[in-house]
């Protein structure tokens, strides 16, 4: 049997489901992927964050604290260990460096946690009319608002173009008491718990803050989404959602793979796949295969008499 | 075929960083917009902001069409993100622009005549063969009901987004 385009093209969308549970990086530039640089002397892997204090009281409005769950989820990621081993297989210390009474963010060397407390603009704006800012596009910092339009949490990082290594990255979240314009309901309870609604807006689960801090510090880290639905960087969440506070067994291979325990950081710069990850050469073979399948089927339409 | 291969290439593209949003539609987005433009990137140039923190990328715009508004005929918007020399910032869910690059752009007016990309990576569609296509790659979408009969920010021909667009 001649295999068909479709055939082939379905069998490498099989495979590339088969890779998704692979972790992908955030790239930095030409082939060169994001990652926190190895220690120099001491020989301690260690990055170190802030919260920002100000917005924290805008967090788990529906019980808990905010500061514990942000901790939790970096916490995670330091402990990322295989199934059948006892020791973490990565030495990455995420550091928790207090809490800080600064809302600043960007390129300073001090890797922050804002929640933000309500928009920078619009109706339900924090931001004083006529505020000098406004003009300036430089609110968010002054005011600990969010400047992100219907966004719920980002974070940004800072690299080198040349090498891909992070001097700093920040996260934000966009705290509110309502459900876009004027921020989202964060929640911190465990579950078990009911879904908030309209109705109900306390014991239960909104935007559940560990489970999208645990998302948000995998590109942290300088990781990015993954295609597999139980993946702690799945690209899709909902409201009551808690499932990304247990780090995915493809987040752990990449804290494996990228920070291993007493080896070097995977810079993948020298990869020629660039940031792609485990299953990446053979997603590219199949591509190449699928191109002269196609090529050839082409040929043999066109030259078939009909 | 070449159409199988394009769509290959979609797949292979390289992933990038992510913010969350919940789901929004074209008309909504719209709404809130103060300006819907057609237009072609002149150029893109970034720059540190005045506290020296932030990196900042001012896209000049060609403007071909007013669809929504009435900005001014130069228009520069201002989006979060960029490369100044050997440090680059990369602030998820934002868009990126490339010189020559066909667009429509949702904005808001932000002050001072400056304008910004309503929605960050979702107001933002580039123009391919007729169709207009977001690019979503580093939004994480929190999926949400839709107002009834409006359509969500995705690929969609060009006469179909600007019929949305320009519906009250």
């Amino acid at each position: 049997m001649t295999p068909s385009p479709f055939m082939a093209l379905a069998a490498l969308l099989a495979a590339g489901t088969a890779q998704a549970s692979a972790y992908e990086r955030a790239p930095a530039g030409e082939g060169l992927c994001q990652y926190w640089p190895d220690p120099g002397t001491p020989k301690v892997r260690r990055v170190a964050y802030e919260v920002s204090d100000p917005g924290t009281a805008q967090a788990c409005r529906s019980g808990g604290d905010p500061v514990l769950a942000i901790r939790n989820a970096f916490a995670g990621w330091a402990a990322a260990a295989r199934p059948d081993e006892s020791v973490p297989c990565t030495d990455m210390q995420l550091v928790f460096d207090g809490v800080i009474a600064s809302t600043e963010t960007g390129a300073d060397g001090r890797n922050r946690i804002a929640i933000r407390r309500g928009p920078c603009s619009g109706s339900h704006s924090i931001v004083p009319a006529g505020a000098p800012c406004i003009a300036a596009g430089a609110c968010a910092d002054l005011y600990d608002c969010w400047d992100h339009d219907r966004f719920i949490a980002l974070t940004t990082t800072t690299y080198r173009l040349s090498t891909g290594v992070i001097l700093d990255a920040d996260v934000e979240v966009n705290a509110g008491d309502g459900e876009g314009e004027e921020g989202f309901l964060l929640t911190c309870i465990d579950p078990p718990a009911p879904v908030c609604a309209e109705e109900r807006r306390t014991g239960c689960i909104g935007m559940d803050l560990q489970n999208a801090i645990s998302h948000e510090v995998g590109h942290f880290l300088g990781f990015a989404h993954s295609d597999s639905r139980g993946s702690t960087m799945y690209a899709k969440a909902s409201r009551g959602e808690t499932g990304k506070r247990v780090l995915s067994a493809d987040a752990v291979e990449g804290m494996c793979d990228v920070y291993p325990r007493g080896g070097a950081v995977t810079t993948c710069g020298t990869r020629p796949q660039g940031c792609s990850t485990i299953g990446a050469p053979d997603s590219w073979l199949g591509l190449a295969a699928l191109a002269l399948l196609l090529r050839r089927r082409a040929r043999q339409e066109t030259t078939t008499p009909a | 075929m070449r159409r199988a291969l394009a769509m290959l290439a979609l797949c292979v593209a390289f992933p990038a960083t992510a913010a969350v949003a919940p789901e929004v539609s074209v008309e909504a987005l719209a709404r809130e917009a103060d300006a819907v433009v057609r237009g072609t990137v002149a150029s893109a140039r970034s720059r540190w902001a005045p506290d020296g923190r932030h990196i900042r990328t001012l896209v000049s715009l060609r403007r071909l069409s007013t669809w929504r508004g009435t900005p001014p005929a130069d228009l520069v918007v201002e989006v979060p993100g960029g490369s100044v020399g050997d440090i680059a910032q990369a602030v998820s869910g934002a868009p990126s622009f490339e010189t020559g690059e066909e667009v429509v752009v949702f904005l808001r007016a932000a002050g001072a005549g400056r304008w910004r990309v309503l929605g960050l990576a979702l107001g933002k569609f580039r123009v391919e063969a007729g169709s207009a296509v977001p690019q979503l790659a580093g939004v994480r979408i929190d999926r949400a009901p839709l107002r009834s009969g409006e359509r969500r920010v995705e690929a969609m021909p060009m006469e179909e987004l600007e019929r949305r667009v320009r519906a009250p």
